[in-house]
């Protein structure tokens, strides 16, 4: 689903030079629950970002369902992303001033879909994340637990093939970081998403298929 | 995305209503100050009736006019003699309404159920040659005519027009200070220059016997006629009306001190109505700009789920052209009191122009604004974005 070789990410600036990521080889089979370990700093989001096309590598090919994107910046890129991907953020990344039904249609606005549609299936992904009552509920009237659950709401809405999440549990008290890990285990066995996500809590990516871990941009194990 | 930008805008209702405040009051200064500027550019590109190159004006000693008795004769004699020079060619007496003179002496009567108004210009019957005004209709008045029993007069089409629409008015006698027979009509006379408004006008014959007010006389002078030759007029007249109290004014230049009277302010105005677009848009601009840094995670979301750089772009332009949209709405809605209500006497075409125009430029300036931040906007990496929180 997504191979990943040789990749390599520097950031530069005019004085220093930054490695992220050193020579990075990785397949994600579909339907697999990755999670990524490592210290702060080591990588693990621009690694996440790179599989997202949210980021360009230095060197190195990604290729995501036998695809290479050449150009970050082009509308199928765009396009792509919003058809095959899910995104799920440690700061949950919900539009205050959108009520949790808009927040979860905003995918599907760019991909063109009528709005019966949109509401339809917007109030389908939150009956699955167990919040269809919230639906008129703004951001600010909700608990971490609850924005992070809107968040996956929005991630799935477009039932895309692979969701990466970075720290989703990352904000949240272990209660909650349960909750929201049982969603994710759920839409991984049910739906068969493919599921990458970096994470701190051990506890957390022994529930997932695969670690690998990484330490100063390099995969260790 | 139309309904998806109103709700965000509706959202945040609070700060878009100052924004909103700010494009509404200058969309209300622009159409004020483009009416006002239409209205008089459409004034000046009308028709004066009268030339004013190659034209003088003597003004004698006011004094004279005690002596009714000996003006009787001098104004015939010194209009002749001037006349007989060789670079001069008509002139005419006049009491009043001459171009640029600023008197005026209106009358109003009511006859017949008809209420005439009109400002009175009292000229002699050589006027037509010496202004170059031209009859439409009928004659002007002779000597022969002052003999009858009605006096004679001519009047403009806007007197017709406004006193007995679509009726032949020619030759027709009215009651107007007296009984007055209509001999003549002419198209225009604004003798206020060209950024005044056509009035109901008419000529009345002079009589030196009558002056109330010391006459001037207009003198239509043969072209690159030099100044010297106001020395020759001088002579002439200390000659024949034993004084050196008079003034030569030359209706040019008259014209061009009276027509500053009305660019100066309108062009001070128009440069304060530039003045405050340059703030509005540097206002915009601000706003904008702090807008946008403040949504930058915002940004980087919809980019992350798959908005293109052009979505963005597009985004932030549509929401502050919906605001100037709005507020262009509700400033138009009071725009268009001011015909429906007679608020004041302008032309709808020039008040529809008007709002037009202004609309025309708060959106260019909106637009103008919003370009730019909104391509920085557009080029926010998500993956930075998304991690400032």
């Amino acid at each position: 689903m997504i191979s990943i070789q040789n990749l390599s990410k520097v950031y530069r600036t005019k004085t220093i030079e930054t490695t992220a990521l050193n020579n990075i080889n990785l397949n994600v089979p579909k339907g697999e629950f990755l999670s990524i370990m490592g210290p702060s700093g080591c990588g693990k989001s621009t690694l996440l970002n790179i599989m997202g096309l949210l980021d360009e590598p230095t060197s190195g090919k990604v290729e995501i369902d036998g695809q290479s994107m050449p150009n970050y910046n082009s509308k199928s890129v765009a396009r792509f992303r919003n058809k095959q991907l899910g995104f799920i953020f440690q700061s949950f990344h919900l539009i205050p001033d959108l009520n949790i039904l808009d927040n979860v249609e905003l995918p599907l606005l760019y991909a063109k879909v009528n709005r019966k549609e949109r509401k339809r299936l917007s109030e389908e992904a939150l009956e699955s994340v167990g919040l269809r009552n919230r639906m008129q509920h703004f951001p600010g009237q909700l608990s971490g637990g609850q924005k992070q659950r809107v968040a996956i709401a929005r991630a799935i809405v477009g039932k895309p093939q692979i969701v990466l999440a970075d720290e989703p549990t990352g904000n949240l008290d272990s209660s909650m970081g349960n909750e929201v890990m049982d969603i994710l285990l759920r839409l991984n066995q049910v739906l068969e998403t493919t599921i990458v996500m970096v994470t701190h809590d051990a506890n957390m990516a022994k529930k997932t298929d695969r670690l690998i871990r990484l330490y100063d941009g390099t995969q260790i194990q | 995305m139309i309904q998806h930008i109103m709700k965000l805008i509706w959202r945040k209702k609070g700060a878009n209503s100052l924004i909103l405040l700010e494009i509404l009051l200058s969309f209300v200064v622009l159409f004020g100050v483009l009416s006002f500027a239409l209205y008089n550019l459409e004034r000046v590109q009308q028709p004066i009736g009268f030339e004013v190159e190659d034209k003088w004006i003597l003004h004698l000693d006011r004094t004279l006019v005690k002596d009714s008795a000996r003006l009787v004769t001098l104004l015939p004699e010194l209009k002749q003699a001037i006349t007989d020079l060789p670079n001069f060619n008509q002139a005419s007496w006049a009491e009043l309404g001459l171009p640029y003179s600023g008197g005026t002496w209106n009358a109003k009567e009511s006859t017949d159920g008809v209420s005439v108004s009109a400002r009175v210009a009292i000229v002699d019957e050589d006027f037509p040659l010496a202004s170059k005004l031209k009859l439409t209709e009928g004659r002007w008045f002779n000597e022969d005519d002052l003999l009858q029993k009605e006096i004679p007069m001519v009047v403009n089409k806007h007197f017709l027009d406004l006193h007995y629409p679509g009726v032949n008015m020619i030759d027709s006698i009215i009651e107007f200070q007296g009984d007055r027979k209509i001999i003549g009509s002419v198209l225009d006379y604004r003798y206020g220059g060209a950024y005044e408004e056509e009035l109901s006008t008419v000529f009345a014959p002079f009589r030196a016997e009558n002056c109330r007010f010391m006459p001037s006389l207009l003198i239509d002078v043969k072209p690159n006629t030099p100044m010297q030759y106001e020395e020759e007029l001088g002579e002439v007249i200390k000659s024949i009306a034993k004084t050196d109290t008079y003034v030569i004014e030359h209706v040019n230049q008259s014209k061009e001190f009276e027509e500053k009277k009305t660019w100066f302010p309108l062009l001070i105005l128009l440069s304060i109505c530039g003045f405050l677009c340059i703030n509005v848009a540097l206002g915009l601009l601000g706003v904008l700009w702090y807008n946008i840094n403040k949504r930058r995670s915002e940004i980087g979301l919809r980019r992350a789920i798959g908005a293109h750089t052009s979505d963005i772009a597009k985004q932030f332009v549509l929401e502050i052209l919906f605001l100037a949209a709005v507020a262009v709405g509700i400033g138009t809605l009071f725009a268009v009191q001011i015909p429906l209500l007679q608020i004041i006497d302008i032309e709808r075409t020039i008040l529809i122009k008007s709002i037009v125009l202004a609309a025309l430029i708060i959106f260019g300036i909106v637009t103008l604004c919003a370009l730019y931040p909104s391509n920085q906007a557009a080029r926010i990496q998500p993956a930075l974005a998304l991690h400032e929180d």
